[in-house]
């Protein structure tokens, strides 16, 4: 047992070993830890500014300290608790709704016979995701309008125009519905990877052991890409506060605002839709990143927890 | 002798006159010898336009030596956009901003967001110097400030139309459907008969238009201006004030801002108002049904000329003609009052770059100063002398555009020199480009106004303590009254419980407001 223990010394002596062994390798890796440590690592520093009176004039490092001043006027705020829990809501609709998707449809798109039928079906599915949801939102607008076609269906068959863009409890099943049709084909992608890489002797074992398509799709194809699928949850976890804002805040109206402010729509609205006030938001925006870093580590834990594998250790 | 010596001293006059012509043609030139691109953020007008297109654009292009290089913003996101960019430290040189919130002002100036005018630019600048003292705010502001930051934009100058001025929002109503379903023709309309009518226009639907007609059409922002306000004038207008005991309280939460909520509600729960009346885009969304689709029996629009001849040139593109169409009128409350707070005579302002060149900073602000000056007026609101316009024998105005009007003849006159820094409402007065009875119509209901408005409870004076007030407390308690009115109407359940509880969660933020000012100002 002790003798199996490295003295740090040694360790690091073998690590440098190492690199120099593989340098050039490592000098591949560079450019990307310079990108990470100048465009996510330094503007970090910013984040002092939830604890500062921010004045542009001053700059961030110049500007006063408040401490927790910023906090505190977050807190006292009676719309924050309700944008969080709305936040919280959302999103863990969005897991339940929207995540499960992708994995359906690869699953799905991987069970086309036809490679031609297969790749066109993709195509199709994924071209939605380069739109951008200020174009999403025209169009989703204009066909659910009053005056839009769907509502002209429904008068020719003889009901009344229901108004969809107003009604809050329609918004959230928009928003599901809208995020799925844009998103799934793109997030799917990922997983038709995972599903690339299964060992095919499986598929042909199960097929002589005479397995049916659902019994290999439930007994192979699932338990493949599991890991895969653990390891996104794990990430969809992550961003649980956050997330969605170009969605909402394109669909959203004065009739659906007490179900689509979000935390995004309301740091925006602080930040940009009244005298700006960036310690307020900044003490906003740092609250967010530690509970979705709390959320994160929880859902890792829970992940290692029930025998899967975990993103962090 | 005497002949050549005359002849000396006349070729000596000419010379020196060519001279100093040369010289003055010289030193003009000199003033503008280099070609500046100057960008300018903007609001309302269209994009894609190209202001050097056409003889008008151009002239400002070539008289100042410069290309404008227009920044268009929508009036649904133009404050959100300057603050990112006033804020990020990437504004246009030249920017046309709002100036809703004082606060916002206080902030930029203690940041050094915004450029200061040099000390003495009033000497350089006449005509802006004294376009600004047609608004009281203008002193008070510079004051505060201990300096110039923004040109505050006149809406009226030497015709101001009232000492106290009112909010020129009228009525415009489909005068075929009133007669058809026989309402009364006149120039006020109490909120009661305003339903009324509506009631009328829908079960009889006059013009036949089922699904599709829209009694009342009026987007969020212009229902704030009508209701609950002409209800209860604090529900927006100066929505802190002082109540009899001289304390400061917040109109919002007073009772009588439910009675108006409740009509508002009836309107749109009964199918009177236009069921997405949330989604039309702010400040014209509605009157584009009224004028477009043909298919609003009222709506709201601004009460000046330049409006309503609008109104007539898009009525006449779907076959309407506008004396057929329209009825314009003053909406009052219940009790035949004007609802609304005093104007302070300006909109917007025109704000600089605090990175702004020296250069494109005195340019900028010789293109601004022409465009207050008298030639200036006379060009943006009306061309080109002796080709688009003249004077007649009685000194007046004489319109040669025939049917067209300026903007048709020159897009680029109506997309971004009109309101400069004076706004086009007191060139209206006399300019021959509106038909003689829309400006008579618009000094009519001024004057109507007046005499509505002489009770100072719902015609109010404006507070100039809170109007230049700003704190912390303040910006956190901001809110669009208007958007937050329309989520009411549109929320599910009971008015009166959801107006409480929204009441109780506002007080949180509108309580240390109202701590702070009743410290300081109660009586």
């Amino acid at each position: 047992m002790t003798g199996s223990r490295r003295s740090p010394r040694g360790g690091l002596a073998r690590l440098s070993r190492d690199i120099w062994k593989s340098r050039v390798i490592y000098m591949l890796v560079l450019p990307g830890l310079l990108w990470y440590a100048l465009f996510v690592y330094a503007p970090m520093g910013g984040l002092t500014l939830a604890f500062k009176a921010y004045r542009a004039n001053k700059g961030i490092m110049g500007s006063p300290w408040v401490g927790l001043a910023n906090f505190q006027n977050v807190f006292r705020d009676p719309t924050f608790p309700k944008v969080i829990a709305r936040t919280l809501w959302i999103n863990l609709g969005r897991l339940c709704f929207e995540f499960p998707m992708p994995v359906l449809l690869a699953l799905m798109l991987n069970e086309i016979r036809m490679p031609r039928c297969k790749k066109v079906m993709q195509t199709v599915m994924t071209f939605p995701n380069f739109l951008s949801w200020v174009v999403v939102s025209s169009v989703l607008t204009a066909l659910l309008s009053m005056q839009g076609p769907l509502n002209s269906v429904i008068e020719r068959l003889g009901g009344k125009a229901v108004p969809f863009l107003g009604n809050a409890k329609i918004f959230l099943p928009m928003l599901y519905v809208s995020s799925n049709w844009k998103s799934m084909g793109w997030s799917s992608i990922i997983y038709l990877a995972a599903i690339a890489g299964v060992d095919q002797e499986q598929y042909e074992a199960a097929e002589i052991d005479g397995a049916s398509r659902m019994q290999r799709i439930t007994r192979i194809t699932l338990p493949n890409i599991l890991p895969t699928v653990s390891v996104m949850l794990i990430l969809a976890m992550g961003g649980i506060m956050s997330g969605g804002f170009d969605q909402i805040f394109n669909l959203s109206n004065a009739a659906t605002k007490d179900v689509s402010e979000v935390l995004d729509i309301y740091i925006y609205r602080i930040t940009f839709q009244s005298p700006p006030d960036f310690g307020f938001s900044m003490a906003i925006s740092l609250f967010r990143s530690a509970v979705n870093l709390a959320l994160l580590l929880i859902a890792d834990r829970g992940a290692k927890m029930m025998g899967g594998s975990g993103l962090i250790g | 002798m005497k002949r050549t010596l005359s002849l000396a001293v006349a070729i000596a006059m000419a010379a020196c006159m060519v001279l100093s012509l040369g010289v003055s043609a010289l030193a003009e030139e000199k003033a503008y010898d280099k070609h500046l691109t100057i960008s300018w953020a903007y609001a309302g007008i269209s994009e894609g336009v190209d202001y050097e297109a056409d003889a008008y654009g151009k002239y400002w292009a070539d008289k100042f030596n410069v290309t404008f290089d227009i920044i268009p913003m929508t009036f649904d996101n133009w404050e959100e956009r300057l603050r990112i960019w006033i804020n990020s430290g990437d504004m246009p040189d030249v920017a046309n901003w709002s100036f809703y919130q004082y606060g916002e002002l206080v902030n930029y100036v203690d940041q050094e967001l915004l450029y200061r005018l040099p000390d003495g630019w009033k000497d350089r600048w006449t005509n802006i110097a004294s376009a600004q003292t047609y608004v009281p705010a203008a002193a008070m502001v510079e004051e505060n400030m201990g300096g110039t930051y923004l040109l505050i934009r006149p809406v009226f100058s030497i015709h101001k139309p009232a000492e106290k001025l009112s909010y020129h929002t009228l009525l415009y109503m489909r005068k075929d459907w009133l007669t058809a379903v026989g309402a009364e023709l006149k120039d006020t309309y109490t909120i009661d008969e305003v339903t009324d009518i509506a009631r009328k226009i829908k079960a009889q639907d006059p013009g036949g238009l089922g699904g599709n007609l829209r009694p009342i059409c009026i987007e969020t922002t212009n229902m704030g201006g009508a209701l609950p306000v002409n209800i209860f004038t604090h529900a927006t207008q100066a929505p802190y004030y002082k109540d009899e005991s001289g304390k400061y309280v917040w109109g919002p939460a007073d009772p009588r801002t439910l009675e108006g909520l409740s009509i508002y509600k009836g309107w749109y729960d009964e199918g009177l108002q236009d069921p997405e009346f949330y989604t039309l885009e702010k400040s014209f969304g509605d009157q584009y049904r009224f004028y477009f689709e043909g298919n609003v029996g009222i709506t709201t629009a601004d009460g000046m000329a330049g409006r309503m001849r609008l109104f007539e040139i898009e009525l006449a593109k779907i076959g309407l003609k506008y004396e057929d169409t329209v009825h314009i009128a003053q909406l009052v409350g219940n009790d035949g009052l004007y609802h609304h707070r005093e104007q302070g005579n300006y909109w917007a302002s025109q704000v600089f770059s605090p990175t702004i060149d020296q250069e494109k900073f005195e340019r900028a602000m010789d293109v601004i100063d022409f465009s207050a000056s008298l030639e200036g007026q006379e060009f943006i609101n009306m061309g080109f002398k002796d080709v688009d316009w003249t004077v007649d024998e009685s000194g007046a105005y004489a319109n040669l555009l025939g049917e067209t009007s300026l903007g048709e003849k020159y897009p680029s006159a109506t997309a971004f020199f009109g309101g400069m820094l004076c706004l086009g409402d007191d060139f209206a007065f006399v300019s021959p480009g509106a038909a003689p009875e829309y400006r008579q119509a618009v000094s009519k209901f001024y004057a109507l106004r007046d005499q509505l408005g002489k009770d100072p409870s719902t015609f109010l004076d404006i507070d100039w303590d809170i109007q230049y007030y700003s704190s912390p407390a303040m910006s956190q308690a901001t809110m669009i009254l208007a958007d937050e009115y329309a989520k009411l109407i549109l929320m599910d359940g009971d008015l009166e419980a959801n107006w409480k509880n929204w009441v109780n969660e506002k007080m949180a933020v509108v309580q240390p407001v109202l701590d702070e000012l009743n410290a300081k100002f109660a009586d």
